[in-house]
């Protein structure tokens, strides 16, 4: 039985500076899908296994896709990452992740452990919409909004 | 005459020369004759003369018995004549008789000659003749008549005389030209004190001519201290004492201030009634030798006293019946007694067996010639006595004999402290190189680490300008917007001077493994796509370039950022030319990279591949300053170098040494 997932986004970021660049970097792409940010690695195993505070799904529902940094208090990311592939009620959930540089070993450690993509910080807008033109899940195209629409929604 | 009868010998002597008183009858006459004849014949025989009396005219000869005696026949045997006579001398002596009465006759003087005869029995015997002749009125030679003694023994006598004599002669001229000839002074003293007799050598020693010794004493030569010291020996040789090898010193009267040696021996020359009549003596100067010797003794003394302090063991072994003599240090060494008797197998026991197979190894080619000069060794003895174990430093000379191992004599020295002090020295170092290996190690983390997380802050700084910049703009003055957009550049190059130093401190820290790299295809990648070199628009040539043996990543980077360095400097509107070669430089490979660039002034040139040096002003170059440091850092660890060559103004020539690789090895394709 596939689990139902979420046009939620789920972004596993600890710099609020990071935080605010993929943001906009979204914005800008005119991806207008619900976040969720969470600020370390155990608050994202807990978030996405349903524990404590995050055990409400209307509140905290699951994400279609994770966009997980691989520097992280707690948890690092790729423990994270290999935590979640471990996870069968998680499997349909893409994970990308993002790292300061683009080290050709954590790339493929990452792809190793099972990440979708990897991405350098700050993802560009380009960057983004590249990337979930390749998601192959519904969700998001059926929610994207033009980007001049949300400027102007910005503006105001 | 008839003497038939054997008549005893008798001797008598008559006195004839008186005339008798009155004329005897003819009887008494004869008898008187007969009588005279008889003891003439007697006196004769007793005399052992033999009388001959030869008729010249008719060569007749008339012998008295003895005469046959004298020639081996028995009386009257024969029949004498000239030419009887004349067989028997020897030839060579004939001559001379004949030319002897020949002469006399000639000269009515009497005649005496010797000669030899040959006797009927073959015995050679010398004969002496006088002899006179008889005249006629006319003065011609009637008979000529004498006596022939044997005179053989005498002869022989005068034989032996003469040859000894010549014996003697020739000895004494030996004796003289070896005694002119002797390097050894040789002179003979009288009683009087005087030289008698001085030979060269003894002149040349005394420093006066041998001849002006002659006749004055050697107070005179030799002067009055010497002759105080040797007076006493004289008076000692004269009493009849020989005295060999006395040692006499002192300065002659001609050289004063020379201090000299000799060595004279004093033997007393005695008459034939036994008393000393002079001395003979023989003289050596050793001023030389002692001089030598008291070298000698010093040096000894020196060495002795070096020995001792340095606390020196002495070996001495015999390569060839393989003993070994040991003094005191060794034997208290390895702790053995006086009266042990020390072998080479006596001694390996007591040796550190960890010590042993290097020892061994060097004492089996202490006599390679020529590769050995000299056996050196360290090795742990443990002693005999005391058990404790001592570090030993041993030298050796070898000696060979005919090529083959003779002797090797050497020192030990006992280096027990020092190696104690070189292990707790090499403990030091070690720790120290540890905590220094550890100290650039957490330098280079540093650097790591501090670039890695300026990274961020970067990052976030530049997002913001971006952001305001982006979408904000309108709302923003013109000035806000210059602020920004130089908040965004100074962001930017921040990012670069990071990233560069990340780089730095990652080629400095991370493992290096080395392989064959095929260097012209790396250039030439390079240049076809690094951004950089393809905005520039510049040639470049790259000539063929031989592989070498290197780190691949770290390779690309230097040659990138030199190559982009290339490009970069040059002047502005001049298209950059550049080009790549390489030779063999030694033991490695060089590449140039030369360009039309601008050109580093010597002065500069010192500090080009240090860390942060930026030479050109960065308005017009855009640069961190740590292109260079990368270079260098890489390439010196890949067991290279890197240097420029540039006179400032026509472009520069970097060059790059790198190792080549090794054989057999293919390069990476």
């Amino acid at each position: 039985m596939k689990t139902q997932l979420s046009n939620t986004i789920l972004l596993v970021e600890d710099s609020r500076d990071d935080v605010y660049a993929f943001r906009y970097a979204l914005k800008r792409s005119g991806i207008v899908n619900p976040v969720q940010v969470v600020t370390d690695g155990q608050k994202a195993i807990d978030y996405l296994a349903g524990v404590g505070v995050y055990g409400d799904r209307e509140l905290c529902p699951l994400p279609f896709v994770i966009f997980l940094d691989l520097k992280l208090p707690y948890v690092d990311g790729f423990d994270v990452l290999t935590w979640i592939r471990t996870q069968r009620e998680l499997e349909s959930i893409a994970v990308v992740m993002l790292s300061g540089s683009a080290e050709d070993r954590d790339q493929a450690e990452a792809h190793k452990l099972g990440a979708r993509n990897y991405l350098v910080k700050p993802p560009t807008a380009e960057t983004l919409i590249a990337l979930f033109d390749s998601l192959d899940n519904l969700w998001h195209s059926s929610e994207r909004i033009s980007m001049s629409t949300v400027f102007s929604a910005a503006r105001i | 005459m008839n003497v038939s009868e054997p008549m005893p010998p008798c001797c008598c002597f008559d006195d004839i020369s008186e005339p008798s008183t009155r004329p005897a009858t003819l009887l008494e006459t004869q008898r008187e004759l007969s009588d005279t004849a008889q003891k003439l014949q007697l006196a004769v025989d007793a005399a052992q003369m033999g009388i001959f009396e030869w008729n010249v005219s008719s060569g007749r000869v008339e012998w008295s018995p003895y005469h046959y005696r004298l020639y081996g026949y028995e009386p009257d045997q024969e029949p004498v004549d000239y030419e009887f006579w004349q067989k028997h001398v020897l030839p060579k002596d004939l001559p001379g008789e004949l030319n002897a009465f020949e002469t006399a006759k000639a000269n009515r003087t009497p005649w005496s000659n010797e000669y030899r005869i040959r006797r009927k029995d073959g015995q050679i015997r010398w004969l002496s003749v006088r002899g006179q002749f008889v005249y006629d009125n006319n003065g011609t030679a009637v008979s000529g008549c004498g006596v022939v003694f044997d005179v053989t023994e005498r002869k022989e006598q005068e034989e032996a005389l003469r040859q000894s004599e010549a014996i003697a002669l020739s000895r004494l001229a030996e004796i003289q030209t070896l005694y002119a000839a002797s390097p050894v002074g040789l002179g003979f003293i009288d009683r009087s004190m005087r030289y008698v007799r001085v030979n060269d050598a003894l002149g040349q020693i005394n420093g006066v001519p041998a001849n002006e010794h002659i006749g004055r004493t050697i107070e005179e030569v030799l002067g009055n201290e010497i002759w105080e010291s040797v007076k006493p020996i004289y008076d000692r040789v004269f009493q009849g004492e020989t005295i060999l090898n006395v040692e006499v010193e002192g300065a002659l009267p001609r050289d004063p201030h020379h201090w000299r040696y000799w060595l004279v021996s004093y033997c007393p020359v005695r008459t034939d009634d036994g008393r000393p009549m002079g001395a003979a003596i023989s003289v050596q100067e050793t001023t030389e030798l002692r001089k030598a010797q008291d070298e000698l003794r010093l040096s000894e003394a020196r060495f002795r006293t070096a020995k001792t302090a340095a606390r020196l063991g002495i070996y001495d072994s015999d390569a060839v019946n393989g003993t070994t003599k040991w003094d005191e240090r060794m034997r208290e060494l390895w702790g053995f007694d006086g009266d042990v008797e020390i072998t080479r197998d006596l001694a390996m026991k007591y040796i550190h067996p960890d010590d042993r197979p290097a020892l061994q190894r060097a004492l089996d080619h202490a006599f390679d010639v020529p590769i050995t000069k000299t056996f050196v060794a360290e090795y742990r003895v443990i002693n005999a006595k005391d058990r404790k174990v001592r570090w030993i430093a041993a030298s050796g000379i070898p000696l060979l004999k005919d090529g083959k191992p003779f002797r090797l004599v050497g020192t030990v020295q006992e280096i027990t402290e020092r190696k104690v002090f070189e292990a707790e020295l090499e403990r030091l170092v070690a720790e120290r190189t540890a905590s220094l290996r550890e100290a650039i190690a957490q330098m280079e983390e540093f650097s790591y680490t501090v670039s890695h997380d300026l990274r961020a802050p970067l990052r976030a700084l530049r997002v913001y300008a971006g952001v305001l910049l982006d979408s904000f703009a309108g709302e923003l003055t013109e000035e806000a917007q210059q602020c920004l957009k130089r908040i965004n550049v100074n962001a930017k190059s921040l990012e670069k001077m990071v990233m560069d130093v990340l780089t730095f401190s990652k080629v400095a820290r991370t493992d290096m493994p080395m392989q064959p790299v095929a260097t012209e295809r790396l250039v030439r990648n390079i240049v076809e796509q690094c951004p950089t070199i393809k905005q520039s628009k510049a040639t470049i040539h790259v000539e063929t370039l031989p592989d070498v043996l290197g780190n691949e990543p770290s390779l690309t980077q230097a040659f990138s950022n030199l190559l982009s360095n290339a490009v970069k400097f040059v002047a502005t509107s001049v298209t950059p030319f550049v080009r790549v070669w390489s030779e063999r430089h030694g033991e490695k490979i060089r590449f140039w990279i030369s360009d039309n660039g601008i050109g580093i002034a010597p002065k500069y040139q010192h500090r080009l591949f240090s860390m942060f040096e930026r030479i050109h002003p960065d308005l017009v170059y855009e640069g961190t300053g740590v292109g260079l440091a990368i270079v260098r850092k890489a390439v010196e660890r890949m067991g290279g170098k890197v240097g420029v060559e540039s006179d400032g103004v026509h472009g520069s020539k970097f060059w790059i040494d790198l190792q080549p690789p090794l054989p057999d090895e293919n390069p990476i394709k």
